[in-house]
């Protein structure tokens, strides 16, 4: 990017929001839905919106002892103690570098959490589509429910 | 004696022959004096015994003049007695110095009777002259006669005395003349046999030493000709070698001569060069002093590039913030997307902002990495700059260091340029004088050669003279011991024998 680059990305930024509230609200029923693309080890993953609950960064896991080698210990998030897992671990893709710092919490019914390398970008896909077509590569998208309920309801 | 040398022994020898000599010589001047007075006496006897003789003569002369003018009676007769008179008196007084006391009282005698003869002459030749008497003969009888015969008796008497002293005069002339001869042939004798002695002696001495000095003389004439000859062949290697040399000189003084005009297109370069070395001071002093001055504005390059890093350090920790803040911004819009989602229907409108707020963070992600990487770039190029403008500034220091080292070594050079010039000039100088020495050299040299060829046609006859030398010496052996030194000289080679040379130059 050179300098000239920079003031017309400045004039880029100001129009494109400028245009985000000109355009109308949409009335129709989304037939997209959002996921998270996350880096796990040597992979990534995708992971639908609507099935994680918060995601931060830079929190503080106690490390518990465990005969599951995916707790990676546990977390207080918005007041509540959640374990947390290395979904890497439980996906079968090696294990996160002990210098994560990703936090995802998910929605389920037992309330759990899991680390994960990168926070890549969010995207929108088709309802129902379990595959993340990104320029660089098909992601897979992962079922949170079926990964880590097994898992938090067991620990 | 015995350690007196021959040329002594000689010398002692003739000193005492020439003493000899000498005496024989004086003894002969005096016996010769002495006969010699004898002789003046016997002559002074003889001339007195003619006087009186003339005396007795001139009496009778008288005599007869008288007795011509008592005949005549003519004057040329009392002349002519006259004449006798005083030539009577004339010869008494010649005698009276040269006679004895005893003749001279015998003339003394003869005087008085001669007074009284002419006394008695007179008176009668004047009584004649008056003719008053006649001549008579008693009258010469009686005064004439007797007086005469007194007058030639004492003249007699004279003559007498006169011869006796003649005779004894002569007998002791003989006598002296015997002695004289005696001693002057005893003495002769003895210088003769004293000469043969020392001749013998001499002889024998002589002999003696010179055959021993012949044979010296034969051996360093042998040693003379070995040494002759070898000076022959050295003064020929010499002239040879001499030779050389002078055609070794005559190169050397061309090469000498081409040095020194080398020397001087030196000169004249080394002149230029300084002059150029002095131009180029000048410029490297200005050159100095450009780079100085880019030395200065390379520090200020660096300083200002050091603190455009900085600044692009602090951009980046903007950036920083930027990135985290859209990065929060993120989370936040996918925490509000998600608590969107969680809301369902009530939560659409939240979804919207929370997608734009997405949208914004991503945008603002997107580029706050561009202006990243810009940055990134900025500051590697930042960094690129300020490292090549360190190192810059460390190649201008060194190119500073190097460039003073460059205008030292550069007067270091212009000092050695100068000193050259001046060494080549006294380069030139000396090669100058030394092609002057070798040309002075050069001729001497010929002269050497020259030299050298007469030292080898000297030795050459040098070696021919030792070689007759040699010759000499046998013949000289020969004769020294041989009895007759011609036939010694008969009985030698051909071409020993001595030939005559003549005594001029070679």
């Amino acid at each position: 990017m050179t300098l000239e680059d920079t003031s017309g990305v400045l004039e880029r930024l100001r129009r494109e929001f400028d245009h985000s509230f000109s355009r109308p609200r949409s009335g129709e029923v989304r037939k997209t839905e959002w996921v998270v693309v996350l880096g796990l080890g040597g992979g990534r993953v995708a992971v639908r919106i609507d099935q994680l609950g918060a995601i931060h960064s830079g929190r503080k896991v106690v490390q518990v002892p465990s005969e599951n080698a995916a707790l990676v210990g546990l977390a207080g998030v918005r007041g509540r103690v959640v374990p947390v897992f290395d979904l890497a671990s439980l996906l079968g893709l090696g294990r996160s570098p002990p210098q994560w710092r990703w936090l995802a919490v998910a929605s389920l019914s037992v309330p759990a959490g899991f680390s994960f390398e990168r926070l890549e970008l969010q995207a929108e896909i088709e309802l129902g589509t379990e595959l993340v077509t990104l320029p660089d590569g098909v992601i897979p998208v992962v079922d949170l429910r079926a990964v880590l309920s097994p898992v938090a309801e067991r620990e | 004696m015995k350690d007196w040398t021959f040329g002594t022994r000689i010398a002692a020898s003739f000193t005492l022959l020439v003493l000899m000599s000498v005496i024989l010589a004086v003894v002969a001047v005096l016996t010769l004096s002495a006969l010699r007075q004898s002789a003046e006496a016997l002559s002074l006897q003889g001339r007195v015994l003619a006087n009186v003789e003339r005396l007795r003569l001139t009496a009778e002369q008288r005599a007869a003049g008288l007795r011509g003018y008592v005949l005549t009676r003519e004057d040329r007769y009392r002349e002519e007695l006259a004449q006798r008179r005083q030539d009577f008196k004339a010869l008494e007084s010649r005698l009276i110095p040269e006679i004895g006391p005893e003749e001279r009282k015998l003339l003394a005698d003869v005087a008085e009777s001669d007074r009284a003869y002419h006394a008695a002459v007179t008176k009668m030749t004047e009584d004649l002259g008056a003719e008053e008497t006649p001549a008579d003969a008693t009258y010469w009888e009686k005064n004439i006669a007797p007086k005469y015969e007194i007058l030639t008796t004492r003249l007699e008497a004279l003559g007498v005395v006169a011869r006796q002293q003649l005779d004894e005069t002569k007998k002791r002339s003989d006598e002296r003349a015997t002695l004289t001869i005696g001693i002057l042939a005893v003495i002769s004798v003895l210088v003769i046999v004293l000469t043969i002695v020392l001749a013998f002696v001499l002889t024998r001495a002589l002999t003696s030493r010179i055959g021993a000095a012949v044979q010296r003389l034969q051996s360093s004439t042998a040693e003379l000709q070995a040494s002759a000859t070898e000076q022959a062949a050295t003064s020929k290697e010499q002239a040879s070698a001499t030779n050389e040399v002078t055609t070794t000189m005559k190169e050397l003084l061309a090469s000498s001569r081409k040095v020194a005009e080398s020397t001087q297109r030196v000169v004249r370069i080394a002149e230029q060069t300084g002059t150029s070395a002095k131009m180029g001071q000048t410029t490297i002093r200005q050159a100095s002093d450009g780079v100085s001055e880019t030395k200065r504005q390379v520090d200020r390059i660096v300083s200002h590039m050091l603190d455009l890093g900085r600044k692009s350090q602090q951009i980046g920790a903007v950036l920083e913030i930027i990135n985290e803040l859209a990065e929060q911004t993120n989370i936040l819009a996918i925490n509000a997307t998600i608590e969107a989602a969680s809301a369902g229907e009530s939560g659409r409108r939240f979804a919207v902002v929370a997608d734009e707020v997405r949208k914004l963070a991503d945008r603002v992600g997107a580029s706050t990495k561009e202006v990243r990487v810009l940055i990134d770039e900025i500051r590697a190029a930042s960094n690129t700059t300020v490292i090549a403008t360190e190192q810059g500034l460390k190649a201008a220091e060194a190119g500073s260091q190097q460039f003073e080292q460059v205008t030292a070594s550069f007067g270091e050079i212009l000092d050695l340029v100068l000193t050259t010039s001046e060494s080549a000039r006294e380069i030139e100088l000396a090669s100058r004088q030394q092609t002057t020495a070798l040309e002075q050299v050069s001729s001497a040299m010929l002269e050497v050669a020259q030299s050298s060829n007469q030292v080898e046609a000297s030795s050459r006859q040098t070696v021919e003279v030792s070689n007759e030398l040699a010759s000499l010496s046998r013949a000289l052996a020969r004769i020294v011991h041989s009895k007759t030194g011609g036939a010694a000289l008969e009985g030698l080679p051909e071409e020993e024998r001595p030939r005559a040379r003549s005594s001029g130059g070679r």
